[in-house]
């Protein structure tokens, strides 16, 4: 029997000699049945992190540059697109009375949940970026680690937000879903939860289950019920001497009632609920995969192999088509609708504050190439090692507009439940990319770690942190993010370290940092407004 | 190494009035209504705090000793214990060692536990904290492994002959009204070497009392089994038992 089923037959008064529980679960539902369970901490923010597997090609190509200098381009696309090449146009956004070179993704429309389309640029308003962090070591896991837990015998950031929900009573501190990492979590007591974020009907399979009393778990809660009275009385009075012994023990009878008020809760028909969510965030990737608007340019023909786009610098397949049909109806981004879904709900419900998840890969790209006199439609292995700058670009492209389109969608389920400036959104990646100068593809740029926050928190976007103008070097040249110094925080003219991007994060959601040797790069304001420690960052020239 | 108990004797005439009496939940009657009980409270205007900061609690390890303890570690018990607390390392705290094996469990014959290698399955349970806090997700799994074992024959079986202090197993003959000092014993499987309070053995008699009502229709066995069933499921799900 469901769960529902159960109450609504006990609300009846109906079935098998059960009137009695009538009363008591009627008194039950009636106070909980509604209750969200937000903090009482008007402080206390909630993180939602997602973590793109692999590093992010995407930033390289087009670095935000607040102040409008020029950025050296990597010479295999001023050579081979030099005149009229579309892919490494940025697009100039205007936000806070500053101006914003933004990767050509950010002019495009994104859908919109309710129908119609917006301006993915209209994020930019809440939108803050830190760049030019340095990771110590390159290594993909441990690097994933480092953007959640710097130091290894140090808290977490998800770590740190669980305590924080512990004392809140949050039902459930942490989740991380389909990380891999989940090393990631430590925390000084809380606890996390690891769940599949491809499993069906998440919030009842996965998420939620713990609190769902079915089957054999809700046959004893009705025979509970019949001596709920006397049950109470027990527990009050090993309540009462236990108190007397330790005062705190109380805690542990809140938390168990806590518990209590759960299992008793409609959370009403989940899987309809979960599909609903799914689907919505599902609709919004599938309507990002037109990517007609990433070119306003007509694609230049090529006429010799150097002038396509390389796919695999291996055997240099060749994509004799246009580019952006490698987004097919069918592409997802891994993971994100799952994500995006399980935030939603989990967030604006007040259920748990920190879920953490790794968004995976694009799949489903396709490409078409010839072998002879053959062409031939074949799934495309989205590895920016050797995928080639101008695929990645759309594929990228894509992932970043359907991520964007969902977490426009989330923000504004975020604001109407009352938590828009109580969320804090991270968008991070290992490490940056580093452009191959033949552009047949990139490797690891561990020196240029950017993150992205997205929040109602931030009322004017910023960008913290300068790079290099062009990394003068003969493998992987021009303006892709490179660490520069920072004159004038910390020890001169230092890099940023991981230690500092922890603390930032941590400064955003306005709880101590795992690395408090580490200055924050941005702060809040009086006023509520979160800016970077040193004013906008430069592109500099050494 | 624990000494190897044989497997719980349960009479057929018992097992089957059990069975007859699944489909009746306990056996109440329409009339017999239980008040209204506390009004709940708990997070969003709870009246108690809930900043345990500072209490230390037991970690899975310590969860699990105390379990098997009292309910025994026939293979039923066992596999609730794995599926409701083993398995969910990073929610109750205690590392779990990364290069240990995959978990497995070898039995005696009589369905005894011969050895049990946990898993390790997540990599986040090989940095599960060693100070845990009580959540509601923790309370969730610990509830729902008291609630299966106060509804097992074998794991309730094998807590009466604990707290009987019997070296057999359980018969129905070894069922009766649970006096004064068995409700004693059964609170100290829990508290040892605590004693209880006056408040809390008359509170457990009139748990008893008012099960005992539920099932007066029923044969003598099934209103004692019952009753041990409430007493053990209601210490079970007492939170403090956890504290350290």
């Amino acid at each position: 029997m469901k769960r529902r089923d159960f109450i609504q037959k006990l609300l009846m008064g109906s079935g098998i000699g059960m009137l009695g529980s009538s009363g008591i679960l009627e008194a039950l539902i009636r106070s909980r049945l509604l209750t969200v369970y937000a903090s009482d901490d008007s402080d206390f923010r909630s993180y939602f992190s997602v973590i793109f597997n692999g590093g992010v090609q995407w930033w390289y190509a087009c670095p935000m540059n607040a102040k409008g200098e020029g950025i050296v381009s990597n010479p295999y696309v001023s050579t081979n697109f030099k005149n009229g090449q579309p892919l490494y146009e940025t697009v100039a956004l205007s936000s806070g009375g500053k101006t914003f070179h933004m990767p050509s993704v950010w002019g495009m429309s994104i859908p919109l949940a309710a129908g119609g389309s917006g301006s993915l640029a209209n994020l930019l308003e809440h939108s803050g970026f830190m760049r030019g962090f340095v990771q110590p070591v390159d290594n993909h896991g441990i690097n994933r680690l480092a953007l959640q837990l710097p130091e290894t015998t140090a808290r977490s950031i998800p770590g740190i937000i669980a305590d924080q929900a512990i004392k809140n009573s949050s039902p459930i501190p942490s989740i991380f879903g389909s990380y891999g990492d989940e090393r990631a979590f430590r925390s000084s007591s809380a606890s996390n939860l690891s769940i599949n974020l491809s499993s069906s009907n998440l919030l009842e399979s996965e998420v939620l289950k713990p609190f769902l009393p079915d089957g054999e778990i809700a046959s004893i809660l009705q025979k509970r019920d019949q001596f709920a009275v006397e049950y109470s009385n027990v527990l009050a009075s090993l309540k009462q001497k236990g108190v007397d012994t330790n005062e705190r023990i109380q805690n542990l009878f809140g938390t168990s009632q806590a518990f209590e008020d759960l299992i008793y809760r409609d959370f009403g028909d989940l899987a309809s609920i979960w599909n609903s969510l799914y689907a919505k965030y599902n609709d919004l990737q599938m309507r990002c995969t037109d990517m007609s608007e990433l070119f306003t340019e007509s694609i230049p023909s090529a006429t010799t192999p150097a002038e396509y786009r390389k796919i695999n610098s291996a055997n240099h397949q060749l994509i004799n088509a246009d580019l952006r049909t490698i987004i097919q109806p069918t592409t997802r981004l891994g993971n994100l609708s799952a994500s995006l879904a399980l935030a939603e709900y989990m967030i604006s419900k007040g259920l748990c504050p920190s879920i953490l998840v790794a968004l995976g890969g694009v799949g489903g790209m396709r490409f078409e190439y010839s072998t002879g006199t053959t062409r031939t439609n074949e799934t495309m292995i989205m590895d920016a090692h050797d995928i080639g700058v101008l695929p990645s670009m759309v594929g990228l492209s894509f992932a970043f507009r359907s991520l964007f389109a969902g977490l426009n969608e989330l923000m504004n389920q975020l604001r109407s439940s009352g938590m828009g400036d109580r969320s804090i959104i991270h968008i991070s990646s290992e490490f940056s990319r580093s452009p191959k100068a033949d552009g047949s593809g990139s490797d690891h740029g561990t020196k240029a770690v950017t993150s992205m926050l997205l929040s109602d928190r931030i009322k004017s976007p910023f960008i913290a942190g300068n790079i290099l103008r062009n990394l003068s070097s003969a493998t992987y040249p021009g303006t892709w993010l490179y660490a520069a110094g920072n004159p004038n925080f910390e020890n001169g003219t230092s890099t940023f370290a991981m230690g500092n991007h922890a603390s930032s994060v941590c400064s955003a959601l306005k709880v101590e940092s795992p690395t408090p040797n580490f200055q924050s790069t941005i702060f809040e304001t009086p006023s509520g407004g979160i800016q970077p420690v040193l004013g906008d960052g430069d592109i500099v020239d050494s | 190494m624990r000494t190897a108990i044989s497997k719980i004797v349960m009479p057929l005439f018992l097992a089957s009035v059990l069975t007859a009496c699944a489909n009746q939940i306990g056996g109440f009657t329409a009339n017999e209504k239980p008040s209204t009980p506390e009004k709940p409270s708990g997070p969003g205007g709870s009246e108690e705090t809930t900043n345990n900061l500072d209490l230390r609690i037991g970690d899975q390890f310590y969860i699990d000793s105390a379990i098997t303890n009292i309910f025994g570690d026939d293979s039923d018990t066992q596999n609730l214990i794995d599926q409701e607390l083993r398995s969910q390392t990073a929610v109750f705290g205690g590392a779990c060692d990364p290069y240990e094996k995959s978990a497995s469990r070898t039995f005696k014959s009589d369905g005894t536990t011969l050895s049990f290698t946990p898993s390790c399955p997540s990599l986040s349970d090989t940095t599960a904290t060693s100070i845990p806090k009580n959540s509601p997700v923790r309370e969730a799994y610990r509830m729902r492994l008291c609630l299966k074992l106060s509804s097992s024959l074998t794991a309730v079986g094998r807590a009466i002959q604990k707290a009987k202090n019997l070296d057999h197993d359980i018969t129905s003959n070894d069922l009766s009204l649970i006096s004064n000092s068995e409700l004693e014993s059964v609170y100290e499987l829990f508290y040892f070497p605590a004693e209880p309070t006056q408040d809390i053995i008359s509170s457990l008699s009139d748990l008893v009392a008012r099960v005992e009502v539920l099932n007066s229709s029923q044969p003598e066995p099934i209103q004692s089994l019952e009753s041990w069933k409430a007493v053990l499921m209601t210490l079970c799900a007492s939170p403090d038992w956890q504290a350290l």
